[in-house]
């Protein structure tokens, strides 16, 4: 354990002083947020590539925790060691004003970062947890993400999964974003278990991207109060679902806070309705761990292209960087991060692309978008070559036409109104107000300009075979949208009075449906089992009987336990093969096939080189299962009632 | 009061020189021009309690308050009215309908008001006590708005006295309209003293909506607002003489100073004063109609509002009958505190006529006491009507004090306040169902809280829960509909019948005519009190009874 979190710390350390090469004027803060993030990445891309080429081992992981810190070399040069100094003395000062002379501002950063701190410690513990022996999940919507994600990490960590293959679909490659993963798999390796590997980097992550986020509102619209409000907006994002609450707390006569204590349902989404925007935190941040670490990458970039825009667009770059409309170093770092993405989010990579392409429109600079272009796609090319080898991805099922997105038959507005409560309208007030001073400047507004497309985009057109999934492109909209909104309540707010009253019930009407989610889970009530006890043991069989790489054939759900011990799968869990583009239906059919006993079985279990098939509760429960078809083959290991059996070779 | 000091700062005249120094924050520019010298005998530092103090005074009181008005509001069963409220209350809650009855019942605000509450804590006693629990608060924190119209001592003394109150306190954790009642008369006070002091448009409107909600809230608005008027008319009166008086010992003549009221009209012009003016009677015209209207789903109810007050002119002479002085004897044994410094209030501001406020304020509370005392309708909940003024009037005597002597004042407040306290506990938390005290009249006793229980554990035991059928055979039995409103299956006979259901509840005075009609069928598992004179046996059918003990 002592040494992931060594790695984490080397990692963030390493990050932190990288960013010297690029930033010159960002807090310590800003920069350990920043740079956590990257040295996580560094980590991951580097531990990849060593243990695709020499093995996934201790050894690989610390060369690649070596990659990760060399920025230290910095130190060896003056004045990146002056600055270094600098910002750690100014840091040591901040935290003695704190204890000693705090300021307001002090007072209310304090209180917002701490309380922050406590919510995603208590959110990310509930990701994922162990209890008596078993695996659990106290998000709902981490139900069936969860798994898959574990099932990724076993297969790097037990299965020595390089290159890497589909964990849900043998013999398809890996064509998904699992950098993320990867990494978590190198904090088990670093003697982690794997509820902490996910907690210790969720918290890393998450942290930093509330300070990133605060960063960036901050840099957007120079407002200290707007860009408090901002994390606040994207983290508790919601609708009016909270009308849900007052609607059920009438109908069952239990009261509103009564209710709290026992929340049964989100309020941001729900299944089979037309509730579609889920929090950010409970439906996307905690599920998907790619996007987890994906949004601040892409926040830091953004935030590096707003620092590159020239005094030319009412911009704030130094002075000796002025020589173009776009400074080239801010460039060139945003290039090298954006290069980075194709591993840690598919979606982000293509939204930074689309967007630094209608930028560059924009904003004219070629040198310095070529410079950004160019690094972007060396950098990426290697990995998106890699990842694409043996992908059995159908690009039809990516695209097409859809309006509305997840709306179902809900009346557009309607749809939008309802699952972003007051966000657009106030957007709109705060890009198109025009009596007295504008709320966003132009170069601003400009920049904001083609972020719009992530919301019109996703509207028209689908971005993923599951349509929900164009919510990895909208919630950049947002994310881009919310400083604008914030600015505008910091307005309302400064005018005080009614208006200033007016504001905080703006907020809290935006706000209040995803706190009802947050809440939900922050209160424990909502926990489902994803692996028993005697599931748990018989992955434990498993990985003592069969090989790091067999290949093994149980039922395709989503939580089966063979998924944890690290083997390959013949067929996973449809729902997860088909939101990655996989026409699976055939083999499918002859999974079915093969535990009915029928004709051909044998033939079909030879033609898929099947190693071992897995017998339990869980396979009769998911199709017909003939018992007396397995009587041939030679039981190799039982847990409970989970048998395994080996097939014999050819 | 200086007259140069009226002169220039006319707005201010109702604070009669006490404590402007240290008015409010929302009124700096004022506190800056205040004049160095005040009135005859009144030291400005005299009056003054520090800032801080004032915050720590007014929080705690604030704090006090909450916590006797919110403290385990369950705890005393319904009031047979309460039960009768509560009804309306469910079937607006639950069926969204409310129809206004003038022969019967109040206004309808404290069922809207209540909504609220119940949706946030659930349709439960608990839920329906915190709105009336909740305005009660309310009105302590206006009290303390009086700061610049009795002194800090006088406001933090008048809200102190209330909110320890044995009476106040008492009808703040009870759902009767009373409190809210209460609340909207000081609203309309000190927004009318608001607008008075700045002459904003906001201030005018505040006062008419809560005018409006008083008159929606209980027909005996009418005899409120008849006496806030007589009062204002009398302190009128009272300081032209004195005025006169005093012009005339100093031997000056010429034009004698306008009323501040007028003043501020004179200030607003002629054409926004009358604009004013009508909005604030169409606001006025328009919450009324909403809620009497059931918010425009039943007109008929504005027309049937009107008629109320004929129907209360009889029943006001009629029903609840008792002694004229019975209110003076109720709040010397209750409220003696509040009665003895209001009256020491009372003549304070009448002998040395500095503080038109405190003159207004007591002949509001007198002129109310004298009047509720005329009516031959009297009830105790009607006694914190008085009490209110009579605590600011005690507040202003307070403050007068402080200014002669802080520990004699502060040595009176902390005698009366401790007083009060052990008064309010005493009642409101062990005694709150005892007829020997004044405020619990004709009360549910607390036994029947142990009868719902136990119907309660034999319909869960029984298996049919809340679908066990129920047949109350009792005449009385409010406010049982309240706790059985979530049993699907209770029947209300009104006397005795040939019964089936599994649980009977009769009163004592049927047991005769039961005997027949329950026959061995029934066993009774025992007696509870509900009220003084009335007691109610619970009746279990024998086969249940059987099955499940």
């Amino acid at each position: 354990m002592l040494l992931a979190l060594a790695l984490a710390l080397n990692a963030i350390v390493g990050g932190t002083l990288s960013t010297y090469l690029y930033d010159e004027r960002s807090s310590p803060a800003a920069r350990v947020c920043a740079g956590a993030c990257l040295g996580l990445t560094v980590l991951g891309i580097a531990g990849f590539f060593l243990a695709a080429a020499i093995g996934f081992t201790q050894g690989s992981l610390f060369l690649a925790a070596a990659v990760t810190v060399s920025p230290l070399a910095l130190l060896l040069g003056r004045s990146y060691r002056e600055r270094a100094r600098a910002d750690a003395l100014k840091a040591l000062n901040s935290v003695r004003r704190l204890g000693a002379q705090p300021t307001r501002r002090d007072v209310i950063y304090f209180t917002f970062y701490a309380s922050v701190s406590v919510a995603l410690y208590m959110l990310f513990d509930r990701a994922m947890f162990e209890r008596d022996g078993e695996i659990f999940t106290g998000v709902a919507n981490n139900y069936g993400d969860l798994p898959f994600h574990i099932s990724i990490v076993t297969r790097f960590v037990y299965g020595q999964n390089f290159p890497p293959e589909a964990p849900m679909y043998a013999g398809a490659g890996f064509t998904y974003p699992f950098l993320p993963d990867f990494i978590t798999a190198m904090l088990v390796l670093a003697g982690a278990s794997l509820e902490r590997a996910i907690f210790i980097q969720s918290f890393i992550v998450g942290i930093a991207l509330v300070g990133l986020l605060h960063n960036w509102a901050l840099a957007l619209t120079r407002d200290r109060l707007a860009a408090l409000i901002t994390p606040i907006l994207v983290l508790l994002s919601g609708g009016l679902g909270w009308l849900l609450l007052l609607k059920e707390a009438h109908a069952t006569e239990l009261g509103v806070l009564p209710m709290l204590t026992q929340l049964i349902r989100d309020y941001t989404i729900r299944p089979g309705t037309s509730w579609r925007w889920g929090n950010i935190i409970t439906s996307l941040l905690i599920p998907q761990h790619s996007i987890l670490l994906g949004l601040p990458l892409a926040l830091v970039v953004f935030t590096l292209w707003w620092q590159a825009l020239g005094e030319k667009w009412g911009g704030d770059s130094p002075k000796d960087e002025r020589a173009g409309a776009v400074s080239m170093r801010p460039m060139i770092a945003a290039g090298a991060i954006a290069g980075m993405l194709p591993l840690v989010h598919a979606h982000t990579f293509a939204v930074v692309l689309a967007m630094a392409l209608c930028l560059a429109l924009l904003f004219r600079g070629w040198r310095a978008w070529a410079a950004f272009f160019g690094l972007a796609l060396v950098i990426s090319a290697p990995q998106l070559f890699y990842v694409m080898q043996g992908s059995q991805i159908d690009s039809r099922s990516f695209f097409g036409w859809h309006v509305g997105w997840d709306r179902g038959g809900e009346n557009l507005f309607l749809f939008w109104l309802k699952n972003t409560g007051l966000f657009i309208p106030l957007l709109c007030a705060a890009l198109f107000r025009k009596s007295g001073e504008r709320v966003a400047g132009r170069k601003l507004l400009l920049f904001y300009l083609p972020f719009l497309l992530c919301f019109v985009i996703p509207n028209l057109v689908k971005l993923a075979p599951w349509i929900w999934d164009n919510i990895k492109v909208i919630i950049y909209w947002y994310v881009a949208s919310a400083p604008l909104v914030a600015l505008l309540l910091a307005r309302l707010w400064r005018r005080g009075g009614w208006l200033r009253r007016i504001a905080v019930l703006l907020l809290v009407s935006m706000t209040l449906s995803g706190s009802l989610d947050v809440w939900r889970v922050l209160s424990r009530v909502p926990e489902s089992m994803i692996f028993d006890r005697e599931g748990i043991e018989f992955a434990e069989v498993i990985r003592a009987v069969a090989p790091p790489r067999a290949l093994i054939l149980h039922a395709p759900i989503h939580n089966h336990p063979a998924q944890l011990s690290g083997a390959r799968s013949l067929m996973g869990y449809p729902g997860h093969i088909w939101t990655h583009g996989i026409d699976y239906r055939d083999r499918a059919a002859d999974v079915r096939r093969i535990y009915n006993g029928e004709p051909g079985a044998e033939e079909l279990l030879a033609y898929y080189r099947v190693e071992y098939i897995v017998l339990s509760p869980l396979e009769a429960a998911e199709m017909p299962v003939r018992e007396s078809f397995f009587e041939r083959f030679t039981k190799v290991g039982e847990a409970g009632e989970y048998r395994l059996y080996k097939i014999a070779g050819p | 009061m200086s007259i140069a000091y009226i002169k220039s700062r006319g707005l201010e005249i109702f604070s009669g020189g006490l404590d402007l120094k240290s008015a409010g924050p929302s009124a700096p520019e004022e506190r800056a021009a205040a004049p160095p010298a005040r009135e005859k005998g009144e030291s400005g530092d005299r009056t003054q309690v520090p800032e801080r103090a004032w915050l720590i005074l007014s929080v705690s009181i604030m704090i006090s308050a909450a916590i006797l008005r919110f403290f385990d509001p369950s705890l005393k069963p319904l009031h047979h009215d309460e039960g009768v409220n509560g009804l309306f209350l469910m079937r607006l809650f639950r069926e969204g309908v409310y129809r206004y009855d003038p022969s019967n019942y109040h206004g309808p605000t404290l069922y809207y008001f209540t909504l609220a509450p119940a949706l946030l804590l659930g349709l439960n006693t608990v839920a329906i006590r915190a709105a009336t629990a909740l305005f009660g608060v309310a009105t302590v924190w206006l009290l303390l708005r009086l700061r610049r119209y009795v002194g800090s001592p006088g406001a933090l003394a008048a809200s102190a006295l209330v909110a320890f109150s044995p009476g106040a306190v008492y009808y703040s954790r009870y759902f009767i309209h009373e409190t809210l009642f209460v609340f909207f008369t000081l609203g309309l006070v000190v927004a009318l003293l608001g607008f008075y002091d700045s002459g904003r448009a906001l201030h005018l409107m505040l006062a008419s909506i809560s005018a409006a909600l008083l008159f929606t809230t209980k027909e005996t608005a009418i005899v409120s607002l008849a006496v806030l008027g007589v009062a204002l008319v009398c302190t009128r009166i009272y300081f032209r003489i004195r005025m006169a008086l005093r012009e005339d010992e100093a031997g000056r003549s010429g034009p004698s100073e306008k009323e501040p009221g007028e003043r501020t009209w004179a200030r607003a012009g002629a054409r926004r004063s009358a604009t004013l003016l009508l909005i604030a009677l169409e606001l006025f015209a328009l919450v009324f109609v909403l809620f009497y209207s059931s918010f425009l789903t039943n007109l008929k109810g504005v027309t049937d509002a009107l008629k109320a007050f004929e129907f209360w002119a009889r029943t006001g002479t009629e029903n609840h009958v008792r002694e004229w002085y019975i209110y003076l004897w109720w709040l010397a044994q209750e409220e003696a505190c509040v009665l003895a410094l209001g009256a020491l209030g009372g003549v304070i501001s009448l002998w040395r006529g500095g503080n038109r406020f405190a003159l207004f304020v007591a002949l509001w509370a007198f002129g109310l006491l004298a009047a509720y005392s005329l009516i031959p309708y009297k009830t105790p909940w009607l006694a914190v009507n008085f009490i209110i003024p009579m605590a600011i009037a005690g507040g202003y005597a307070v403050s007068a004090i402080y200014e002669k002597s802080r520990l004699i004042a502060v040595a009176i407040l902390c005698a009366a306040v401790a007083v009060s306290a052990y008064q309010t506990i005493r009642l409101n938390f062990f005694h709150y169902d005892d007829d020997r005290y004044i405020y619990p009249y004709a009360h549910t006793d607390r036994e029947l809280l142990s009868m719902v229980d136990e119907i309660e554990r034999r319909a869960r035991a029984e298996g049919a829960g809340l679908d066990t059928q129920i047949a109350i055979l009792s005449p009385d039995y409010w406010p049982l509909p309240w706790y059985l409103r979530n049993y699907s299956a209770v029947g209300y006979f009104g006397g005795v019948k040939q019964a089936s259901e599994a649980i009977v509840i009769a009163s004592d005075a049927q047991e005769p005519e039961l005997q027949a009609a329950l026959g061995d069928r029934y066993r009774l598992i025992g007696a509870y009190a509900l009220r003084p004179g009335v007691t109610l046996l619970l009746y279990i059918r024998n086969d249940l009874t059987d099955r499940s003990f």
